[in-house]
């Protein structure tokens, strides 16, 4: 975050589980990672506005990945600051598989969070 | 035999040019193409560095899975940060072609750094394969995690 900067305190940032994502997470055997992973995004992530967790269908291949998407308020700069904190933090944290199967995801949005930044 | 010369296969690192040339650009459905290419541009050269390497990749919608698999999960840290990449773009671009209504491309930030990650696992992947002994311990680590 640069200095000066505003911020918003993480804690209070509303999270979205869908069900079949907290179903996959059990079936994974990942819960505890997983409330780890989400704690260390919301703590760490500054000016984060909300956060999703889906299980994206299988497309075109079979899907088992729960996706963390976070949304905030970033230039460029801390979005790729963040996104490199927390890739540092996960990997040195978890064995692979955790990351694999729990794939956070940082989106850039406008002030209300509803609409992107054109 | 094909009588086709292998200088005549398309290079895959071309996708990423393209991804470039479309980050010029400014509508969401060109940022979401250049996910697409991006993920292209890194996804077909680690298949082909993985067969080259003897783990033939199946000819099937299972090719994803495989090639980002043996990246991420092989005990190696020279292959963990290609498996990273590859993740990464791997999601972005079902989200890119799939859900119209993320909000991934509605500004050019996410994809900017997409095509960077692209050009950064290639590179990476390009010092992985000169260097013999390091080579030799990746496949090692992909062998003893999928034998």
């Amino acid at each position: 975050m640069k200095a000066g900067g505003k911020a918003v305190i993480a804690t209070t940032v509303p999270v979205t589980i869908e069900p079949d994502a907290a179903e996959q997470i059990d079936k994974l055997g990942l819960r505890a990672e997983f409330e780890r992973i989400l704690d260390h995004v919301l703590q760490t992530t500054l000016n984060l506005t909300r956060v999703e967790v889906t299980f994206p269908p299988s497309y075109e291949e079979p899907n088992e990945t729960v996706v963390v998407e976070g949304f905030g308020i970033w230039d460029d700069e801390q979005f790729r600051d963040y996104r490199e904190r927390y890739l540092r933090w996960v990997i040195e944290t978890f064995p692979p598989e955790a990351s694999y199967y729990i794939h956070v995801s940082l989106c850039p949005v406008a002030d209300d969070g509803s609409q992107a930044i054109s | 035999m094909f009588p086709f010369a292998r200088s005549q296969m398309m290079d895959p690192r071309r996708f990423l040019e393209v991804a470039r040339r479309l980050l010029t650009r400014s509508a969401e459905e060109d940022w979401r193409t250049a996910a697409n290419r991006a993920y292209y541009s890194l996804m077909i050269p680690c298949r082909d560095a993985l067969s080259r390497w003897g783990f033939v990749a199946p000819k099937s919608d299972a090719v994803h899975q495989f090639v980002r698999s043996r990246f991420y999960l092989s005990p190696y840290p020279d292959l963990t940060p290609i498996g990273t990449i590859l993740n990464h773009l791997s999601h972005l671009r079902s989200q890119a072609d799939y859900e119209m209504s993320s909000l991934q491309f509605k500004t050019i930030t996410v994809v900017r750094q997409a095509v960077l990650d692209a050009d950064d696992g290639l590179k990476q992947l390009d010092a992985l394969q000169a260097d013999a002994a390091k080579l030799a311990a990746a496949i090692a680590a992909i062998r003893s995690r999928f034998p």
